[in-house]
């Protein structure tokens, strides 16, 4: 199930489904441990002896409340004819997950309803030798192992604490655990259990016909019993209302930095593009790194998920922070490349967020070729420029220049091939074939370029020579053996046995994203004709496929392969690169527009959709679909005001 | 000082907008072709307007659903306690122009 909003604080991140339920969540590092792995933190409602979870019947509604980090749910359970409201945040610099219910009846009657909490932690992301256990002293719930605390607290308005609570054991036969029990609305109070353990809480409103009551709710989390006791006497002292003002205030200030001026945006597209920085900021974490999403349930292979720090994704991600003025998350972000880039200068597939080197299915290939994605070593490259471009922060780039600049520009000149100009084999963005992409040429073009230019910076004078004359033979290379003339564009690769591979596929699209070729020269513009012809997704509800016949979550044969948000915005960016007019740039504003309507109700972008029902498809959110949304639309604001200043009476 | 904020075209009658004026964050609402200018921000915890709802001449705030009174910033519905600022405003060459005062009430 795709994850509708996510939230945090960048050391806890928490997705939530569209039932309302808390799917995943990490602590104490985004993307790193999750106590959860798609186990649910749920609620559910008794009422008149009827009970009803969140995922039986209620009609929810869920977004995020504009311009802030914390989600809104709506829902109405029309068999129990009551009305909820929940505010859900993770506090900005407190460790703790906030929660706001508002119940009302919404019958003619005075009733007795209760409120149930259940959690299904899986501490340190399995079911073995977790503690859970009631503390009287504080009135909390507390589950932990080892290092890891989440203690669960919570009052009314009316400052009643919970009316029931139970541990108990789940995973075994005869035992679902407490969640199960509290169905009858009766939680037994069993004070502690160990193993294999959940718990459940409920609290009992007296409501009076029409009224309504609010419940307050936090999950205090520490590396200690002391850390969460403190948390949870802070929580009390200050109180939930007052925290969860706190985050939306701070969410609010930090969405709103006055970069870009934004006025000229359509509402839908101004609105995606916040979430989108909200989203991804959500995913980045407080040591540097930046997940490629939090969804844990899509499960790409061997489950594994896409919990990880890949530099591709997390260079694009930077990319789109610098752009906005979001230099501090951008600066962590590159500390932490600086930390784990290899002796020889490459990074590896992807990354855990503490640093080490993730899960691969990346194969060694033979004496030439290293299992890597060589593009994500060049993506870094040339984001790191393009910070300094902007910050010109060159005490900070002094800093990663020995390591992280000079050994990744070594690695991009040593793999290139002499007799081609090309880089040597390496995987593919979409991680699916080895051989030399188009995408990767360009992106390595982009490597050194950018190489080049913090040679100069740095009075490097053989380095730069070297750097100028390598990225100019790469750019003849890429003409010369990637080009077809026949076909007038650029094909998608070249394998091992020197066969093209001549499908068309969105990621050429990195000829001119990169610098390599202008977007009206005329190879690009053949290229991109030609992508828009064969992947346009016109039978359905348009984007871009990402390659022609695409197999990965396919779910039609009468399309050549589901719009992926990130080739759409190529698309975009691409006709807001060569535009020269207010009339031709509306045609960027129209892919932004597709992107903006076409994520969930809450704003959140996928990785790809359903061609026909707009459905998402695979993960969800993908942080690489929103950074390239936020790219997209700054340079359609630039474009804009550059159109602008050059025909003054038409702006 | 009247300072100017924006064409008369950038907001559509029906429609409302957010516009930045040094430090400033003024709403800019269109009610039939009527501007009417207001402080961007919910008086109570800081909401951005321009995303709440506008229904005839009531501007509901996007987070805590207090309301206000689009043409004079009153408070028609809590939480929220103090009346929005209104800006007096000018219209001239399809240009609209917006007092702005320090905190004193001195233009500034």
């Amino acid at each position: 199930m795709p994850k509708e909003t996510v939230i945090g604080n960048g050391c806890i991140a928490i997705a939530f489904d569209s039932k309302m339920n808390i799917r995943d969540f990490f602590f104490p590092r985004v993307g790193l441990e999750n106590h959860l792995i798609g186990h649910l933190l749920r609620m559910g409602i008794w009422a008149d002896g009827s009970f009803r979870w969140s995922d039986d019947g209620w009609m929810i509604e869920t977004e995020y409340m504009p311009e802030t980090l914390v989600c809104r749910c709506r829902a109405i359970i029309p068999e129990l004819d009551i009305h909820l409201v929940t505010n859900d945040g993770v506090h900005h610099s407190l460790d703790v997950f906030l929660r706001k219910v508002i119940i009302r009846n919404r019958s003619g009657s005075s009733r007795k309803v209760r409120l149930f909490f259940a959690h299904d932690f899986h501490v340190y992301g399995d079911a073995l030798g977790d503690t859970v256990m009631y503390d009287p002293a504080l009135h909390s719930i507390i589950h932990y192992k080892r290092n890891r605390y989440f203690l669960i607290g919570g009052i009314t308005g009316q400052k009643k604490g919970w009316h029931q609570f139970s541990t108990g054991y789940k995973e075994q036969p005869g035992r679902e655990g407490t969640w199960k029990d509290a169905e009858d609305g009766i939680l037994e109070g069993n004070p502690i259990a160990q193993g294999s353990v959940d718990s459940a809480v409920s609290f009992e409103l007296d409501l009076q016909p029409s009224s309504m009551e609010i419940i307050y709710y936090w999950i205090a989390c520490g590396r200690s019993m002391k850390q969460v006791a403190d948390l949870d006497l802070e929580v009390k002292k200050m109180g939930v209302e007052q925290l969860l003002l706190e985050t939306e205030n701070y969410w609010a200030a930090w969405v709103n930095r006055k970069e870009i001026d934004l006025y000229r945006l359509p509402r839908n597209i101004l609105k995606a593009y916040k979430t989108s920085l909200l989203v991804m900021r959500a995913h980045a974490d407080r040591q540097g790194g930046i997940i490629a999403s939090l969804d844990s349930d899509i499960l790409q292979f061997n489950r594994d998920t896409y919990s990880y720090v890949w530099m591709r994704d997390g260079a694009i991600a930077a990319l789109a922070f610098d752009l906005t003025g979001f230099q501090e998350v951008t600066r962590r972000f590159f500390q932490f490349c600086d930390k784990v880039i290899t002796e020889e200068g490459f990074f590896h597939h992807k990354y855990s967020p503490d640093g080490s080197v993730g899960s691969s299915w990346l194969a060694p290939s033979g004496p030439q070729g290293l299992p890597i994605e060589e593009d994500e070593t060049a993506l870094v490259l040339y984001a790191l420029w393009k910070h300094f471009q902007k910050y010109r922060d060159i005490e900070f780039v002094e800093s990663v220049y020995p390591n992280l600049v000079l050994k990744t520009t070594d690695f991009l000149l040593k793999y290139i091939d002499p007799e081609t100009g090309l880089p040597r084999p390496s995987f593919d963005l979409w991680e699916e074939k080895y051989g030399i992409f188009t995408w990767t040429a360009g992106t390595v073009y982009a490597g050194l370029k950018a190489a080049a230019k913090f040679a100069r910076v740095f009075y490097h004078r053989d380095r730069h020579e070297a750097l100028c004359l390598a990225s100019r033979h790469l750019r003849e290379a890429m003409v010369k053996h990637l080009y077809d003339p026949d076909r007038r564009r650029f094909v998608k690769a070249i394998y091992m046995d020197g066969s093209r591979d001549t499908i068309v596929d969105s990621s050429a699209s990195a000829v001119f994203l990169y610098g390599g070729f202008g977007p009206r020269e005329v190879v690009v513009e053949n290229t991109m004709n030609s992508i828009f012809d064969k992947l346009w997704i016109g039978k359905g509800i348009g984007g871009l496929a990402r390659y022609e016949d695409d197999e990965y979550q396919r779910v039609s044969r009468s399309v050549t392969g589901n719009p992926w948000f990130i080739s759409t915005l190529w698309l975009a960016r691409w006709h807001i690169a060569r535009t020269q007019s207010m009339m031709q740039l509306k045609e960027g504003l129209d892919l932004l527009s597709w992107a903006a309507d076409h994520s969930l109700p809450s704003g959140v972008m996928p990785e790809q959709i359903h061609p026909f029902t707009g459905e998402p498809v695979s993960v969800s959110p993908l942080v690489w679909s929103h950074a390239e949304f936020v790219i997209a639309v700054c340079e359609y604001l630039e474009k804009h005001q550059e159109i602008s200043i050059a025909l003054p009476s038409q702006g | 000082m009247f300072k100017r904020l924006c064409t008369t075209k950038d907001v559509s009658p029906g429609e409302r907008k957010q516009f930045d004026l040094k430090e400033e964050e003024i709403l800019v609402a269109n009610l039939k072709g009527q501007l009417h200018c207001l402080e961007g921000r919910c008086s109570h915890a800081g909401a951005p307007l321009a995303e709440g709802s506008l229904e005839a001449d009531i501007l509901t705030c996007p987070w805590h659903y207090s309301q206000f009174k689009i043409t004079n910033g009153s408070v028609l519905r809590g939480p929220a306690a103090r009346p929005l600022q209104v800006y007096r405003t000018e219209e001239k060459d399809g240009q609209l122009f917006v007092e702005i005062k320090d905190r004193k009430g001195c233009d500034i």
